[in-house]
């Protein structure tokens, strides 16, 4: 298990927990794919670039988060040779991909206005 | 010096013995893992450092197997699957051959003159020596495929002699014993010994049908308790002993349902079209509505085999459906006895039970052997999504 390294000393170095990691997955991987088609490689290392690498995934485990939402007829895959020559899977989102995406946007901004409203040392209606 | 292809091949290959990934799963990790390590090649990290650390990262192989078996249900199935057929199809190809040998046992018994006694004791012998003898053959032949249970079955011979074998033992069985040749052959020797000889088989096959169902949940009971000891990965004796015990409380159902029809047709009071409408329906829908359920239980939202195992649930379905099963040996007759319908509707009833059992002795072999040979293949099936 390979924690993130302590770059910025005022920020806790702690990996997000599993649960957390989980639920963000989908959100995560639909937002990466809206602003383009992408492979699994390049998806992870997009995610710890804006997690600052805080969110920790094991690797393999996006491909079956990818093949569910597939399934699920939220995205769509395909082969196509990447600039070395070898063969990559690359995803693209469909159209209800997009509006799932929205669904959870719009989930994910209500837990956090919660949060805010909730976290000690503010108080309700003065956010 | 660092072999990275000889590492990466060896990778590959112990993931792909997990039974839980197609080979589109394969090629799209092996391509991550190639993407990582061009990415450590860039920061100057190779050999086997580098492939140590690209491929902890993907996860290791049990977990990433986990993972996949949940969005490739019906893969991870193939080996209890393999089991369960297996089991079903042994019963399915195994009953005639008893019923047969039951037969074969009394005609040597009148040739020899042998008395009623002598009968009934070869005949109860026989009863319930044959699926001892056999469990005693099987188990341990099955025990030591637990590592590789398919080779064998991959032969083509293999395959082609099990389903033919037993589509002609079960079509033998209808003429022989439904349609009565076989008693018209023995009918030669004293009728009123033949019928004793007859009650002996029944009884005897009655005992069995109470036995078995409680004898097949207590092996199961059994297997299942040992592979969760053993914390084995795949349970090969538990499914057979599921499917054996599928196979075997189905006969007794088919049987109850079948007079259960006459018996809804008696008080209906059907003629002889409709009844023989409804026997058809009876005796392909039942088989047809159980490969239906179990299939989509399977592609659609089914635990992974490991998780079942250990659910206690499969536990109290078996004891639940055996109880049903035992019931229906003591339901069938009264049932039975109790319809009433004319002869000319009767005489419907039965020719489209042995028409439509002839119709299913042909083609569930077909259909178990098919489904047994499907999964067994998706092993090796390279599903690309081009």
């Amino acid at each position: 298990m390979s924690r993130a390294k302590n770059d910025a000393p005022e920020e806790n170095p702690r990996p997000i927990p599993k649960g957390l990691v989980a639920a963000s997955a989908t959100p995560l991987v639909l937002s990466i794919l809206a602003r383009g088609d992408s492979y699994g490689y390049a998806i992870i290392q997009r995610v710890r670039e804006l997690s600052a690498g805080r969110l920790e995934w094991t690797d393999g485990m996006l491909y079956p988060i990818l093949h569910r939402l597939e399934e699920q007829g939220l995205i769509r895959s395909f082969w196509q040779e990447s600039e070395t020559g070898r063969k990559r899977k690359y995803y693209r989102i469909l159209d209800d991909g997009r509006r799932a995406l929205d669904e959870q946007r719009a989930e994910w901004n209500a837990v956090h206005a919660a949060l805010s409203l909730a976290w000690p040392g503010r108080r309700a209606g003065n956010v | 010096m660092f072999d990275q292809k000889a590492a990466v091949e060896r990778w590959r290959a112990r993931l792909a013995e997990t039974g839980s990934l197609f080979e589109a799963d394969l090629d799209e990790l092996e391509s991550h893992l190639h993407d990582h390590l061009e990415s450590l090649e860039e920061v100057g990290i190779t050999g086997g450092d580098a492939f140590q650390t690209a491929t902890r990262r993907l996860g290791d192989t049990r977990s990433l197997a986990d993972e996949f078996a949940k969005v490739n249900p019906l893969l991870a199935w193939r080996a209890a699957l393999f089991w369960i057929t297996a089991g079903v199809l042994l019963v399915f190809g195994l009953r005639p051959v008893q019923e047969l040998s039951e037969h074969a046992v009394i005609a040597s018994c009148m040739a020899l003159r042998l008395g009623k006694t002598a009968v009934s004791i070869a005949v109860w012998a026989l009863a319930f020596a044959s699926p001892l003898v056999f469990f005693a053959v099987l188990f341990p032949l099955a025990r030591r495929r637990i590592e590789s249970p398919l080779p064998w079955a991959r032969s083509p011979v293999f395959r082609v002699g099990l389903l033919v074998g037993c589509a002609l033992l079960m079509l033998a069985s209808h003429l022989l014993l439904d349609w009565g040749f076989l008693y018209a052959f023995e009918k030669r020797w004293s009728v009123p010994a033949l019928l004793a000889a007859y009650d002996a088989v029944g009884n005897a096959s009655y005992a069995l049908a109470v036995a078995a169902p409680i004898f097949l949940v207590v092996v199961a009971v059994r297997q299942r308790a040992l592979a969760m000891k053993n914390r084995a990965a795949a349970a090969p004796l538990f499914w057979l002993a599921v499917g054996i015990f599928v196979g075997a409380v189905r006969c007794e159902l088919h049987l109850f349902v079948r007079e259960a029809a006459m018996a809804c047709a008696s008080v209906a009071k059907l003629g002889p079209a409709q009844m023989n409408a409804l026997m058809w329906i009876v005796t392909l829908g039942c088989p047809l509505v159980l490969f239906a359920s179990t299939y989509g239980y399977l592609r659609h939202g089914a635990p992974g085999p490991s998780r079942v195992l250990r659910a206690p649930f499969v536990l109290v379905v078996m004891a639940a459906s055996g109880a049903m099963a035992i019931a229906a040996v003591f339901l069938t007759n009264p049932i039975a006895s109790s319809a009433r319908i004319p002869s000319a509707v009767a005489l419907a009833a039965w020719n489209a039970w042995f028409l439509a059992g002839i119709v299913t002795s042909c083609a569930l072999p077909v259909i178990v052997g098919g489904l047994m040979l499907r999964t067994l293949r998706a092993g090796t099936l390279a599903l690309r999504v081009d």
